[in-house]
């Protein structure tokens, strides 16, 4: 009995230990080497962030960083003297991390993202218990380009603003770490090996971008804001039939890797999705969408415009003296003729006026895919008289962001189906190895039928070939646009004089649109303050290098009925004007030649010099 | 059978030494600035404990059959000295120890192997029947316990009872009063625990060790976090991290854990059935010893070393709560190592008379 009882209790001290060692092993072993581990941890890199064809946009590069194991540092006086010495920094900063009563400390910020001297030199000296460890930083192979989409990241590699922030559970990466196999006092065990624990990179983000877009428009911007020194510029390159944006620009913009030496409105602010102003004439496009679906008008109705509109006792002026006299309601909108706008605005009806409004997603975020958007604003139903209306139809009143803008006009060309832009193409990992999402495109919502759609495409077309938009000609692309020219409301509540807003939205091709690039200038200087002269050159400069890098290929057929018309008479070479005095100005038997403006000087011409003006076409001139 | 038991004592001492030297190295470095304190000392006491379990083989058993009472008594005068201020001294919290500077003894040890012979001379003249007859001796034992109780040396305390009350239940204790001690033992282990607090602590400590993990449970953290990770191989001699400071001194109370940790479960199951083995054949010697009081030396002998050994085993396992007895044989300590081979000589000269 007594030997039965002895075995007994010898199996009961075997089996206790087989239970701990197979059930309870994996839980202890682990918590066992959480205690004698010291992990120095190595970032785990974020992703990469690329255009839609891969190329690289924001990268990693290596940073080595600093840390300390405190109980192994043996004389703390002395190594943080050094420390301070080759890190800049001041000795009783170190001290404090140095004596802090934790496993492992980093000496951040001051012993973070390092330079490869301030490595060597650390390792070098050797002190006890400090580790230099690798560490990435982020990389931004074009610089300021796109700056305020990408957004940046913080010391500790954390997004912070833009698409960093935005897709931060996609990009961060999980950090692993050497372990250093330690004593209960924190003493490293030379004799114990420990593990190197491999960080896990970031899921790399593509984004709809095309960066050969993206730097075409910034290219642009830029000579733009050397010519003009506007205070602020913004560009929006979209796709209209998916919502997809190619490019995304605002001026001014700073670099990422160094955001904090610029004020934070810079970095903060996504101007195309952030601004909100009165659009002004880009705006028609929607009043005159509203207008064919409404069935209140047709392209062909005439429409005598006086040179004013007498709207309750309000007089409301167009833009050009004296008028445009009688003219279809094409041509309405092919010289953005206000009081013909304010026609069809009264036509439609405060109510479905405003429901188009709506409908167009005015008033309302798009949902696109980016931090900082605004709703802008629109008028308040109750506050809507028919001076309120007439001025929204030609675009003054209400404020609209450009993403709201360049979304409401790509469904107005693209058979009428608002879509909601985004931005994230897809998520992938490794490299370009894999793809694990891909975004599709979201429809929000039908707002005009694709007939009024066609309609809509073949004026704008027109609105560039013969109308104010004539700026944006390209031969061979099928170019269609409005231009916008919106006073800015100053801080009073009222007009700002002399403070203009000016932009283009052009889209191409006209038959089939695949690309449409709105462009907006604030209060550019030493010009004629007109969106057809500012603004339509430089979103033809961008069509014109855009539309090849995207594909698109240049057709024969511009302007459908009217092709033979257009190729059977001559072109004429374009002089410069520019500079001269008025009355040197020399006509032509062959093209009119329009001076506009009261001044002594010709300052700005459209179409410019090099260009080619049809037989009978008309050249403006316009004085200072 | 005497040269078995002989060469299974070695065999443990042995390995006692060789582990204590690994599991001790670090803080002897550390408190004494020599990683051989430990080592030089256990060698040491293994040698006197070598010569004096070879003299007391060779001394007839009889001898302790004829001054057992001086032995009992004297033992028991040495144990009530060391509570006196000024002779014992404490170390770890109990007043345990007597004797002045390097050579010190521990009293509790000797009282086991005074109780003991003294139980087996008392068994070995009475044919004991009933709860009465038994009165006197477990009225003994319970004094003995309270005065080891007084240090306080709670461990050792218990080994003693549970061991004497099991000899006395192998030579006929009846059932109905062993399930009266068993209840008085019992309630007497719960008061003592509910008289002091620490006790109470350690007691949840070993049911869920993570609930105070710095405080009663960080014991047997330590000593899991030792036990399991070396897995079935171990991570080898000398390789243990838990004694790297984390477990307390590794040398004495959980020099078990060190040990699987470095063999391994394989190790540690070895080392086991060398135990198994020397209890097999000092139960053996008990059973064919040509007289009554050889029988029941062994016996207690046996038992008292089992005991120790179990409770030890199953503290370091976190089957019961952490009661500071050594693992004879493998833990460090010059008393419990030279009177554990010194019983062992007992065994050998009992050995040497088997039919």
């Amino acid at each position: 009995m007594v030997i039965l009882s002895i075995i007994f209790l010898f199996l009961l001290v075997i089996i206790r230990m087989s239970y701990l060692q197979i059930i309870k092993g994996p839980m202890i072993s682990e918590l066992a080497i959480d205690l004698w581990e010291r992990s120095i941890p190595i970032d785990g890199q974020r992703g990469n962030i690329y255009d839609r064809n891969g190329e690289l946009i924001v990268g990693n590069k290596l940073s080595p960083s600093v840390a300390a194991i405190n109980r192994q540092v043996s004389n703390k006086e002395e190594t943080a003297l050094f420390l301070a010495g080759v890190l800049n920094t001041s000795y009783e900063k170190i001290y404090d991390h140095l004596n802090k009563n934790v496993s492992i400390e980093l000496i951040k910020p001051e012993g973070r993202k390092i330079s490869s001297e301030q490595a060597r030199e650390i390792v070098r000296a050797n002190y006890p218990g400090i580790y230099v460890v690798g560490d990435t930083e982020r990389f931004y192979p074009y610089d300021s380009y796109l700056a305020q989409v990408l957004g940046f990241t913080g010391i500790d590699n954390q997004g912070i603003a833009g698409i960093e922030y935005y897709y931060e559970n996609f990009l961060i990466g999980k950090d692993g770490g050497l372990k250093i196999v330690t004593d209960a006092k924190g003493n490293y065990m030379h004799d114990i090996v420990g593990n190197y624990e491999y960080p896990n990179k970031g899921l790399d983000v593509y984004l709809t971008i095309d960066i050969g877009v993206q730097m075409v428009m910034e290219r642009v911007i830029e000579n733009a804001v050397a010519r003009y020194s506007p205070e602020q510029m913004l560009g929006l390159a979209m796709n209209p039939k998916t919502g997809e944006i190619y490019a995304m620009a605002s001026y001014p913009t700073f670099e990422p890797g160094n955001y904090q030496s610029y004020p934070q409105e810079i970095y903060n602010r996504n101007l195309p999705i952030w601004m909100s102003y009165e659009p002004g004439s880009t705006f028609k496009i929607i009043t005159y969408a509203a207008g064919l679906e409404e069935g209140v008008f047709t392209l062909d109705e005439t429409f005598n415009d006086p040179g004013f509109y007498m709207v309750d006792g309000a007089r409301l002026k167009d833009w050009k003296k004296g008028g445009h006299g009688t003219q279809t309601f094409l041509e309405v909108i092919q010289n953005s003729c206000n009081p013909g706008f304010v026609e069809i605005g009264l036509r439609i009806g405060e109510e479905a006026f405003f429901k188009y409004v709506n409908d167009f997603g005015f008033g309302s975020r798009t949902g696109v895919d980016l931090l900082g958007e605004s709703t802008g604003i629109v008028f308040n139903p109750e506050v809507i008289g028919p001076v309120e209306l007439a001025t929204s139809a030609f675009g003054q009143g209400n404020s609209v962001t450009p993403i709201q803008l360049v979304t409401a006009a790509s469904a107005a060309v693209n058979g009428g189906i608002l879509m909601q832009p985004y931005i994230l193409d897809s998520v992938g990992y490794g490299d370009m190895e894999e793809i694990v999402f891909r975004n599709e495109p979201t429809v929000k919502r039908q707002v005009i039928s694709s007939q009024t759609s066609d309609i809509i495409r073949y004026a704008l077309e027109n609105v560039v070939a013969k109308g104010t938009g004539r700026n944006a000609f390209i031969d061979g692309y099928r170019v269609g646009g409005k231009t916008g020219t919106a006073q800015k409301v100053g801080p009073n509540g009222t007009y700002m004089d002399g403070n203009y807003i000016l932009s283009f939205l052009g889209i191409a091709p006209m038959n089939d649109p695949e690309l449409v690039v709105y462009l907006a200038i604030d209060n550019p200087k030493n010009t004629i303050q007109y969106g057809g002269v500012v603004a339509a050159p430089l979103v033809k400069e961008v069509l014109q290098e855009a539309l090849p890098l995207l594909g698109i290929e240049k057709q024969d057929n511009q302007i459908d009925r009217e092709v033979r018309f257009w190729i059977d008479t001559p072109f004429y070479d374009v002089k410069n004007y520019i500079g001269m005095s008025k009355k040197d100005v020399s006509r032509s038997p062959f093209y009119n030649v329009e001076i506009k403006g009261d001044g002594e000087e010709i300052v700005a011409q459209i179409p410019i010099q090099g260009e080619r003006i049809l037989e009978g076409g008309t050249i403006v001139l316009y004085t200072n | 059978m005497n040269r078995k038991v002989l060469l299974l004592s070695l065999i443990l001492s042995s390995i006692g030494v060789v582990m204590i030297y690994s599991a001790s190295e670090i803080w002897a470095e550390f408190k004494y600035g020599n990683q051989y304190y430990y080592l030089s000392k256990q060698i040491l006491f293994f040698a006197v404990g070598i010569i004096i379990m070879i003299t007391v083989s060779k001394i007839h058993y009889g001898y302790y059959y004829k001054y057992a009472n001086l032995i009992f008594f004297s033992s028991l005068i040495i144990l009530i000295l060391v509570l006196v201020p000024g002779i014992g001294s404490i170390r770890g919290g109990a007043r345990s120890w007597i004797g002045v500077g390097q050579f010190s003894l521990q009293p509790s040890e000797f009282i086991k192997l005074g109780l003991a012979i003294f139980v087996a001379k008392v068994l070995a003249n009475n044919v004991f029947k009933s709860l009465k007859d038994y009165f006197g001796l477990l009225l003994i034992i319970v004094v003995v316990f309270l005065i080891i109780m007084l240090q306080p040396d709670f461990g050792t305390g218990v080994v003693i009872v549970s061991s004497m009350v099991l000899v006395l239940i192998i030579s006929g204790l009846p059932i109905g009063t062993i399930v009266m001690v068993g209840v008085m033992g019992f309630a007497g282990l719960v008061m003592l625990i509910i008289s002091a607090p620490y006790r109470m602590k350690r007691i949840f400590a070993f049911i869920d060790p993570w609930s105070d993990p710095l405080g009663s449970g960080f014991q047997i953290i330590q000593s899991l976090y030792a036990l399991v990770p070396g897995g079935l191989y171990g991570f080898g001699l000398g390789g243990s991290r838990q004694k790297y400071y984390y477990l307390p001194e590794p040398q004495t109370d959980f020099i078990f854990a060190i040990i699987t940790e470095e063999l391994g479960l394989l190790g540690s199951i070895t080392i086991l059935i060398i135990y198994l083995l020397l209890f097999y054949y000092i139960l053996m010697i008990s059973i064919k010893s040509n007289s009554q009081f050889g029988t029941y030396l062994s016996l207690s002998i046996g038992i008292l070393l089992f005991m120790q050994f179990i409770i030890n085993i199953f503290v370091v396992i976190g089957l019961i709560p952490v009661t500071g007895v050594t693992l004879p044989f493998l833990s460090y300590g010059g008393s419990s190592l030279v009177l554990t081979l010194a019983s062992m000589g007992i065994i050998i000269n009992i050995a040497k008379e088997v039919k």
